[in-house]
């Protein structure tokens, strides 16, 4: 620290070495601290009752899968500079007709597929409000939330809440295999989806032109396409990846419920957002690390399955809020000065 | 051509605030042909009374929206002020946890809890007007960390037993020999307080600039930090006021109350015509937009449409309304 003081070189290099590893720091101190609480409480270390043991740990990956898949790709929208308010609704109305597709005798792969179709095609009707009608992205992205809400809440016959079993029609038993099985090291294919969604996404961001000209559009989108961008057609794309994603989510949510729930993705636009806060990526788009926030919804996974151990359902309102004000306060911080040279 | 004089010679707000009226009384008119019963006196009555919530809310939320920015803690404020008036409200002496309260008098309660939810709008505006946080993501947070209060005052449910008889008063009184509620007659109030600062006063023209050019109105001398900080905390108020009257109204203090009222509020605020990249836009507009608005929710109860069309017709009805205004005023530029 002292040998940074009156130097701007080494300052700058400090906080872009602060900026690359707090989030790491975060994590691990979130884990900490529940760890020891958990063995003040008396589960013993790793053991049976333990925030690390095995049990919570399987519990914690069934729980993380949708908000993996998502937070990633939410990246790009945020880098772009964009906004996207109605991933919880096309998780909601996805995983409403995956249920149904499911319920009505379709293998696992033909429902994924039909919920992946749904999710591109939300994202396409986002993308061209958005993109070619030029209509602000919170508004649009709201009236789409309310509207692909709407559909899914269609889509459930009146007087129950959501798609599952009934005396005629029942759900396959398998459907709870995908988030709930016990495969390699006892987690869940879904995790495993969404650690190879994790993987292509990174390879996107890094290694394709998608990556680089989200950056672009968020740094600016009129010299974005003076450059020779075409940003309707990349501002779509980003949009229709946030679908399938959502799709997957979906899916991978329906299965860990065993049911098809139009209000299951209400609340994974705020939790996208504190992720994509928590990796760093600047409100006003330009810059941020999609695989910084995965480690962002694994934070929020943890600090929502710990505080269970410590208090009460009803204080989870109260703690998003405080997560999403300190993630917003942490990443003022950490961008502005940046900015300022 | 004089004609034509006449039609440029209103402001575009003015033109907008006319278009959507034009359209509102279109609406009114197709759903007293097609819903059974909406044209009657009683019904009419209900649709301009029943939002009264909805315009006061619409009418915060068109400050905000002016101005470029947008409040979605409008929901929580309110549901915090709901269970803290309730809880202050509610007698020392009882067994359960949940019935336990602090036996204040209405009125103190009432400004006590205000006076709370000021601090969230304080914390907005502390946010917004201070460190240049986007409104909608430190709202976003804020309106959870406010439902959050309510929720674990509440714990989880609401607060309505062991409350005394004239915590009713307000919300469930009507003025004397009238149909009137006093809730109406507040709302009026409200209307008519902001439309003269909107449109008499320094602070209300300072919206307008804010919203149309901050820096312009920064090196004209204006503080639109500070002017930011006081909307934001003025609309913190507007929402813990609806909060106090439901309250009063329902007799108990719901923890889930007024969710999803931030967006109703912004949807009636551009169904009112304001423009959401600012400088735009009249509490005029929000009145006649929330009768669009409930007149929209009434048409579609009247057909005993599920809720799920609810949200279909409130999304749709927004969207078109955006695109009509602004190929409305793009024909108007180009006539012009």
């Amino acid at each position: 620290m002292n040998s940074g003081e009156g130097n701007p070189v080494n300052k700058r290099k400090l906080k872009k070495f602060i900026h690359d590893v707090y989030i790491y720091a975060v994590l691990l101190v979130i884990v900490l601290v529940f760890s020891i609480i958990g063995a003040a409480n008396g589960a013993p270390w790793f053991g049976r009752g333990h925030f690390l043991g095995s049990a919570s740990i399987i519990s914690m990956a069934r729980q993380a899968a949708p908000i993996i898949t998502l937070a990633c790709g939410f990246t790009f929208v945020m880098v772009a500079g964009y906004m996207d308010l109605s991933v919880g609704s096309a998780m909601g109305l996805t995983q409403v007709i995956y249920a149904i597709a499911v319920r009505a005798g379709a293998p696992f792969i033909a429902g994924l597929a039909i919920a992946v179709g749904v999710g591109i095609l939300c994202g396409i009707v986002n993308g061209i409000i958005v993109a070619k009608l030029r209509i602000t992205p919170v508004i649009a992205t709201l009236v789409t939330m309310t509207v692909f809400k709407g559909i899914a809440i269609l889509l459930v016959p009146t007087g129950i809440s959501a798609i599952k079993s009934t005396d005629t029609q029942k759900m396959p038993a398998w459907i709870s295999d995908y988030g709930r099985a016990k495969t390699l090291f006892g987690l869940p294919p879904a995790f495993y989806v969404a650690l190879l969604i994790v993987a292509v996404i990174v390879i996107i961001q890094h290694k394709s032109l998608l990556g680089k000209y989200a950056q672009a559009i968020g740094g600016n989108r009129t010299s974005a396409e003076l450059a020779g961008i075409n940003t309707v057609k990349y501002i779509m794309l980003i949009y229709i990846i946030t679908g399938i994603l959502a799709a997957f989510a979906g899916v991978a949510q329906a299965s860990y419920n065993s049911l098809g729930n139009p209000l299951g993705g209400t609340g994974f636009e705020t939790d996208c957002i504190i992720a994509v806060l928590l990796g760093g990526t600047a409100f006003e788009g330009g810059e941020g690390s999609a695989f910084k926030s995965v480690i962002g919804a694994i934070i929020i996974i943890c600090i929502t399955v710990g505080m269970l151990t410590v208090v009460e359902a009803y204080y989870q309102g109260f703690l998003k809020g405080a997560i999403l004000i300190a993630a917003v306060s942490l990443n003022q911080i950490l961008n502005r000065e940046e900015s300022m040279v | 051509m004089e004609k034509k004089k006449l039609f440029s010679s209103i402001s575009d707000e003015s033109f907008v605030i006319l278009f959507m009226t034009v359209i509102m009384l279109v609406v009114f008119g197709i759903a007293c042909i097609i819903v059974p019963n909406f044209g009657t006196v009683s019904n009419i009555f209900s649709i301009l009374t029943n939002n009264w919530y909805l315009v006061v809310l619409g009418i915060g939320a068109t400050f905000i929206v002016k101005t470029g920015n947008m409040d979605m803690s409008l929901g929580g404020i309110l549901a915090m002020a709901n269970v803290l008036v309730a809880w202050f409200c509610q007698g020392k002496d009882a067994q359960r946890p949940l019935d336990i309260g602090f036996g204040m008098n209405f009125w103190a309660a009432s400004v006590l809890t205000i006076l709370l939810c000021m601090i969230i709008g304080l914390i907005n505006a502390f946010f917004i007007a201070k460190l240049h946080v986007a409104s909608l993501i430190i709202t976003l947070g804020t309106g959870f960390l406010a439902r959050g209060v309510a929720q674990i005052i509440a714990h989880g449910s609401q607060r309505s037993t062991n409350l005394p008889a004239s915590f009713a008063n307000l919300g469930k009184g009507f003025i004397k020999g009238t149909p009137v509620k006093y809730s109406v007659v507040l709302m009026f109030l409200i209307l008519i307080i902001f439309l003269i600062i909107e449109k008499k006063t320094v602070f209300g023209r300072t919206t307008y600039y804010v919203g149309a050019n901050k820096k312009a109105a920064r090196i004209s001398g204006l503080k639109p930090d500070l002017h930011l900080a006081a909307l934001f905390v003025i609309n913190s108020v507007l929402a813990a006021i609806v909060g106090i009257m439901l309250a009063s109204e329902f007799t108990a203090g719901f923890a889930s109350k007024g969710q999803g009222y931030e967006f109703d509020a912004l949807c009636v605020t551009l169904l009112g015509g304001t423009s959401v990249s600012g400088g735009f836009g009249s509490v005029i507009g929000a009145f006649i937009g929330t009768m669009l608005f409930s007149m929209v929710t009434n048409a579609s109860g009247g057909l005993l449409l599920s809720p799920g069309w609810m949200y279909v017709l409130k999304g749709s009805v927004t969207f078109f309304a955006i695109i009509a205004q602004r190929i409305a005023l793009d024909k108007r530029r180009s006539m012009v």
